[in-house]
C-alpha cells in the first residue's frame, strides 16, 4: 500500500465521521426550526403553490 | 485557384476521433434525450476544439477565454448553484431531515473510489477529485477539480456530466444487482404533516451556510451560493430574482459551461491513457455511490421495524431530479401501487446537500494539508 493510499484511507476515516456529525447537526437544526417556528396558519399556501409549480416542472416524467 | 485546405490536411486521426465523439454526444442528446442541455453543448464544443487551427480555442480563442474566466475561477459552478438553490424546495427535507442520512450514505463511493484511484497510481489530490465524480454533481466536481487537480478538469467535467446523463442506464443495473424484487416492492408510507413555516424556510439556508461554513470554510462558495439561491426563493420578496436565477441565469451559465467544457476535449490532451483511466474511475465512482446508498438502506432495514425500500438509498446522489424520478419509476414498475416519489425526491434533495458537504470536507482535508 503506497503513501497516497494510506493518506486516502486516513482521509476517509476522518471525513466519514465528520460528515455524520454535520448531518446530525443538520437534523437537529431542522427539528429545532420546525419546533420553534411552526406553521401558524395557511398563509404560506401561495409559497407552496409556487413550489409545487417548480417541482411539477422538474418531476414531470 | 487553389482551395484553402490547410486545416483539412492538418486534421490528425486523434482530432477526427474526438470530432466523432463530439458527434456521438450530440446524437445521444438529440436522438436518445440523454441530458441534452449538457451533452449537446459539450459535443459541439468537442467538434469546435478539434478543428485544426480553430480560432475558438488557443491564446485569443473565445472558448479558451471563457474557460479561464468562467471555470478556472470557479465562477460558472457557483453561479449555477445559485440557480439550483432557487429551484429546490427544501421544505420536505426540513420536515423529514432523517432523509439526509441517505444523502450522506450515497457519498460513500467518493471515498471508496478515491482509495481505489490511489491504488492505480493517482496522487491523493487527483484521486480525491476523481472520487467526487460519484456524487453526480457537476458544479461540485468542477469546483473541486479546479482546486485539487486542474490538469484533469476536462476529463473530470466530461465524466461527471456524461455519467449524470446516463443515470437511467447505470443506476437501474446497480440497484437490480443489489436488491431482490421483494425489496424493490417495499411500500413506504408518507405522512404529509403540517407545512413548514415561512420563517423556518428562511432561516434554513442561513443556518446551513453558517454551520457548513464553520466546519469547512473552503466550501462556502458552493454551499453559500446554493443557499443564497434558496433564500431568494423562500424570502417571498424577490420573486423576480428567484425566477431569473431559476431560468435565465441557470440556462445562460449552463449553455456557456457546456460548450466551454466541450472545448477542452482536445485530442492531444484527451486521447491519453490516464484520461481514459479517469473516465473509467469516474464510472466506478458513480457505481460505488449508488451502491453505497442502496447498501446503507439495506443495513438500516436490519434495525428498522418499518422497512424502507432500499432503492431510496440510490436516490441520495446529487443527480436531481433524475435519480429521484428514476427510483420512483422503478418502484412503480415493480408494483403499480407503490408510490415512492416523495421519499425518492426527498433523498435526492438531500443528495444535493450531501455532495456539497462531502466535496467541502475533501477539499478541507486535502487542499489545506490536513491529510497527506
Amino acid at each position: 500500500m503506497n503513501a497516497d493510499t494510506l493518506a486516502a484511507v486516513r482521509l476517509t476515516l476522518i471525513a466519514l465521521p465528520t460528515m455524520f456529525v454535520v448531518i446530525a447537526l443538520f437534523i437537529a437544526a431542522c427539528n429545532l426550526l420546525v419546533r420553534f417556528f411552526p406553521e401558524a396558519s395557511c398563509a404560506s399556501s401561495k409559497d407552496n403553490e409556487s413550489m409545487n409549480d417548480t417541482q411539477s416542472r422538474h418531476f414531470a416524467a | 485557384m487553389s482551395l484553402p485546405l490547410t486545416a483539412l490536411t492538418a486534421l490528425s486521426p486523434g482530432q477526427a476521433i474526438m470530432m466523432f465523439i463530439g458527434g456521438l454526444l450530440i446524437y445521444l442528446a438529440i436522438a436518445k434525450g440523454y441530458e441534452p442541455v449538457l451533452l449537446l453543448p459539450i459535443g459541439f464544443g468537442a467538434i469546435v476544439a478539434n478543428i485544426p487551427f480553430s480560432s475558438a480555442i488557443g491564446e485569443h480563442g473565445a472558448l479558451t477565454l471563457l474557460f479561464e474566466t468562467g471555470i478556472m475561477t470557479e465562477l460558472f459552478p457557483v453561479l449555477i448553484f445559485i440557480g439550483i438553490g432557487a429551484m429546490i424546495d427544501f421544505g420536505p427535507l426540513i420536515k423529514n431531515p432523517v432523509m439526509m442520512l441517505y444523502g450522506a450514505a450515497a457519498q460513500f463511493g467518493i471515498f471508496a473510489t478515491m482509495i481505489v484511484a490511489t491504488l492505480f497510481g493517482f496522487p491523493l489530490n487527483q484521486a480525491a477529485a476523481i472520487g467526487i465524480i460519484g456524487a453526480a454533481d457537476g458544479p461540485t466536481t468542477i469546483y473541486v477539480a479546479t482546486k485539487l487537480a486542474p490538469q484533469l478538469l476536462a476529463p473530470l467535467s466530461v465524466a461527471a456530466y456524461s455519467y449524470m446523463s446516463l443515470v437511467p442506464i447505470i443506476q437501474p443495473a446497480v440497484i437490480r444487482f443489489l436488491t431482490t424484487p421483494a425489496e424493490r416492492r417495499i411500500h413506504m408510507s408518507y405522512e404529509e404533516g403540517p407545512p413548514v413555516s415561512r420563517t423556518a424556510r428562511i432561516l434554513f439556508p442561513i443556518i446551513v451556510t453558517v454551520v457548513a461554513g464553520l466546519i469547512a470554510p473552503i466550501s462556502v462558495a458552493l454551499i453559500g451560493l446554493l443557499m443564497f439561491g434558496n433564500l431568494i426563493r423562500e424570502c417571498g420578496v424577490l420573486d423576480r430574482l428567484s425566477r431569473t436565477a431559476q431560468q435565465e441565469l441557470t440556462n445562460l451559465v449552463t449553455l456557456l459551461l457546456g460548450i466551454t467544457i466541450g472545448a477542452t476535449m482536445e485530442a492531444s490532451s484527451f486521447l491519453r491513457i490516464d484520461t481514459l483511466l479517469v473516465l473509467a474511475m469516474g464510472l466506478v465512482a458513480f457505481v460505488f455511490d449508488t451502491a453505497g446508498g442502496v447498501i446503507f438502506a439495506k443495513v438500516l432495514n436490519l434495525f428498522l421495524r418499518r422497512k424502507v425500500n432500499p432503492m431510496i438509498g440510490a436516490a441520495g446522489i446529487s443527480a436531481f431530479p433524475m435519480s429521484g424520478r428514476l427510483v420512483a419509476k422503478m418502484a412503480l414498475a415493480e408494483d403499480p401501487t407503490n408510490y415512492l416519489i416523495m421519499h425518492s425526491i426527498g433523498a435526492n434533495v438531500a443528495g444535493q446537500i450531501g455532495s456539497v458537504i462531502a466535496g467541502g470536507l475533501v477539499l478541507t482535508l486535502v487542499a489545506q494539508g490536513v491529510i497527506g
